[in-house]
């Protein structure tokens, strides 16, 4: 049975200055939830949040029926991230090391898939090939290659990824959509943040705008698009309007 | 294991252009360094020609030395994987179990104490057979000192202040107690246990400090206030007070001096008292040296010419002797020859080479572990070989060595400080 994923009461204060709030979020398996708004609206502290490298100050994050903070081996092995950060690996270790990592640590976990098969088919979608130099010595689009098949190898079905056409050629960038729309036809949950509301547009099933660290829109698509047409436009009314 | 490894490899091969192949040269590196040193401590402490009770103190400062070696591990470990770090969130990404992930947290630790163990522990051991010191008392020292530096750190990173205060507080009043147990009877045993205890506390105040001291080894309102009170020209003053990990080691000092002056210990052995200062001294310097080195603008254009860096070790010099004032008070009591006075420089010297050649990062004590290493080595070993010298003659030759030194490693390393300004 797929599993969908649920905030509940999420506060989280990450200084003085600002606080998360999201009352209540649910994205079904098989949606794809874009979360967009202004610099500093909260939306990588979200995706923190999302994978658990956040802790909430109030509230919870429930992967299906399991909140995260309960650091259940299952829960997370189904999680795949790829975050803005280009450094986010243990970056001396070559690519083919770090995969072969992971996938002992998520075999370790329970993860029965053939990881190897996977491995080789999402490089080969997205045309990688650097596998035996170290990532630090990766050009930023081949570092976020590395980072979008280390997320997807394992098959999670919660996915969160941040800013991911950062760095990408047109061709990866179609390539990744592609997989995003595969891994949502496949009953996987996909929430993504992005500045690009047009790539938002034609990806999203909903978007959540916040600003300021509060919801201000949770709608579908289609209702935003009758309301205003494009999701740009109802960006720029929003956020000059606050 | 093989995250284990990996591991290793980004601690040890960190920006490195060949990642594992530098990681395994630094640890042969490190490992072959560790048993030379460990090699060069047992021969010094051994063949020194110094009286019972001074080899005692030279190995319990070892055992001092090796805790604060640990802690010194627990710090950088502190500073590798720090929460926010990108190997960090990995780990907490990944699906490990709590237990394994911390474990993989500690993993600087390891390597660390590992490290820590191979340089002193073998030599230790030897040492204490040798001296006739059980073995058993010694392992209890040991792991008293790294256990209690351990939960002391720990303590710092998880409550509010009250916590170490309260910890500092009863272990003084421990070193208060073992003073007051040698003003009545001035046993060897007693002895230790002060030397131990004076070291601990330095070694916990440090780690104390480290805590307060943030990332940039300054206090925010301390500097906002100092800033206002006190005109420009003394900025090296300013500089010595802002630093919170500076002027709690310097209370530390002075409250351990006035305490054992205080409390009239009947001491018979000032050459000890001299040795004692030296070590302390050049720990003291060494980081008041690194607290400049931390701040390298402001010796860029406070120091400009020779004169200005004449008068920048001179000052240290004087902060230093200020600082050990109470356990020089202590020898004019003992009416004391002109060497024990003297000895001190010595401990100057190597804590200004030790500042020198170690530029420490914020929460870093490498340099004053240094400092106390290389002291020991100069006070211990070269009486052994140049026996037949006058002890002033030798002591100045010490000094006017590491001068020389110093001299050497900061031209290299500022040329443009020795040009007219």
């Amino acid at each position: 049975m797929k599993k969908s994923l649920q905030i509940a009461d999420l506060f989280v204060a990450r200084s003085e200055n600002f606080c998360l709030k999201i009352p209540r979020l649910e994205v079904q398996p098989g949606e794809f939830l874009c979360v967009t708004g202004p610099n500093g609206s909260g939306k990588s502290t979200l995706m923190e949040c999302l994978c658990g490298l956040l802790q909430p100050t109030k509230g919870s994050v429930q992967l299906g029926r399991t909140s995260l903070s309960r650091n259940v081996l299952a829960t997370k092995a189904a999680l795949g991230y790829v975050p803005d950060d280009e450094d986010w690996f243990i970056k001396e270790l070559s690519a083919r090391e770090y995969f072969a990592l992971l996938k002992t640590v998520y075999w370790s976990a329970g993860v029965t898939l053939d990881m190897h098969a996977r491995q080789a088919a999402l490089a080969s979608t997205l045309r990688f090939s650097a596998f035996d130099i170290p990532i630090q010595q990766l050009s930023h689009g081949n570092k976020k290659k590395v980072q979008i098949i280390a997320a997807l190898m394992h098959k999670p079905n919660f996915i969160v990824v941040d800013e991911i056409r950062n760095g990408l050629d047109p061709l990866a960038i179609i390539a990744t959509e592609s997989l995003l729309r595969q891994e949502v036809d496949r009953g996987a949950c996909v929430v993504a943040a992005t500045h690009d509301l047009w790539w938002a547009e034609r990806m999203a099933d909903t978007v959540l705008m916040l600003i300021d660290g509060e919801v201000v829109i949770h709608k579908p698509i289609k209702s935003i698009r009758k309301k205003y047409r494009h999701l740009e436009k109802a960006f720029m009314e929003i956020v000059r309007g606050s | 294991m093989p995250l284990l490894i990996a591991l290793g490899v980004a601690l040890l091969g960190h920006d490195a252009a060949h990642p594992k192949r530098r990681s395994l040269v630094v640890l042969t590196l490190l490992v072959t360094a560790a048993l030379g040193c460990g090699w060069a401590l047992q021969k010094a402490i051994d063949t020194a020609l110094l009286p019972p009770l001074d080899k005692t103190l030279v190995f319990f400062s070892c055992i001092a030395i090796t805790s604060l070696s640990i802690s010194l591990s627990i710090i950088l470990s502190y500073a590798g994987f720090r929460p926010k770090d990108t190997v960090s969130k990995l780990l907490w990404y990944l699906p490990l179990r709590p237990l394994q992930r911390w474990l993989y947290l500690q993993a600087p630790i390891y390597l660390g104490g590992v490290i820590t163990l191979i340089t002193i522990c073998p030599s230790l051991s030897w040492l204490a057979r040798n001296m006739g010191i059980s073995s058993f008392y010694c392992s209890i020292a040991l792991i008293i000192g790294v256990v209690g530096a351990y939960g002391f750190f720990h303590a710092c990173h998880t409550s509010s202040a009250a916590l170490p205060v309260v910890c500092l507080g009863i272990i003084v009043a421990i070193e208060l107690f073992g003073l007051q147990q040698f003003a009545h009877d001035p046993t060897s045993l007693t002895w230790k246990l002060v030397l131990t205890g004076i070291y601990a506390c330095k070694n916990l105040g440090w780690l104390f400090c480290s805590r307060r001291a943030k990332t940039n080894y300054t206090s925010k309102r301390a500097a906002h206030m100092i800033g206002r009170q006190l005109p420009s020209t003394f900025w090296y003053l300013k500089k010595v007070l802002r630093a919170s990990l500076l002027n709690a080691s310097i209370c530390l000092l002075l409250c351990l001096g006035i305490a054992t002056y205080c409390w009239r210990l009947s001491l018979q052995d000032a050459e000890m008292v001299s040795t004692v200062a030296s070590l302390i001294i050049a720990s003291f310097v060494s980081d008041l040296r690194g607290l400049c080195r931390a701040r390298s603008p402001a010796e860029i254009t406070a120091l400009r010419g020779t004169n200005y860096f004449v008068i920048h070790y001179l000052t240290t010099g004087i902060l230093a002797g200020l600082t050990i004032a109470p356990l020089l008070i202590f020898l004019v009591v003992l009416d004391s020859p002109l060497f024990c006075y003297l000895q001190p420089l010595l401990g100057i010297a190597a804590g200004s080479l030790a500042g020198a050649c170690v530029v420490p990062r914020p929460r870093d004590i490498s340099g004053q572990c240094f400092a106390v290493l290389l002291s020991i080595v100069f006070v211990t070993l070269p009486p052994r070989f140049f026996s037949s010298l006058n002890p002033l003659s030798l002591l100045a030759s010490e000094v006017g060595v590491l001068v020389a030194f110093i001299f050497v490693v900061e031209y290299l390393r500022n040329p443009f400080t020795w040009r007219k300004s």
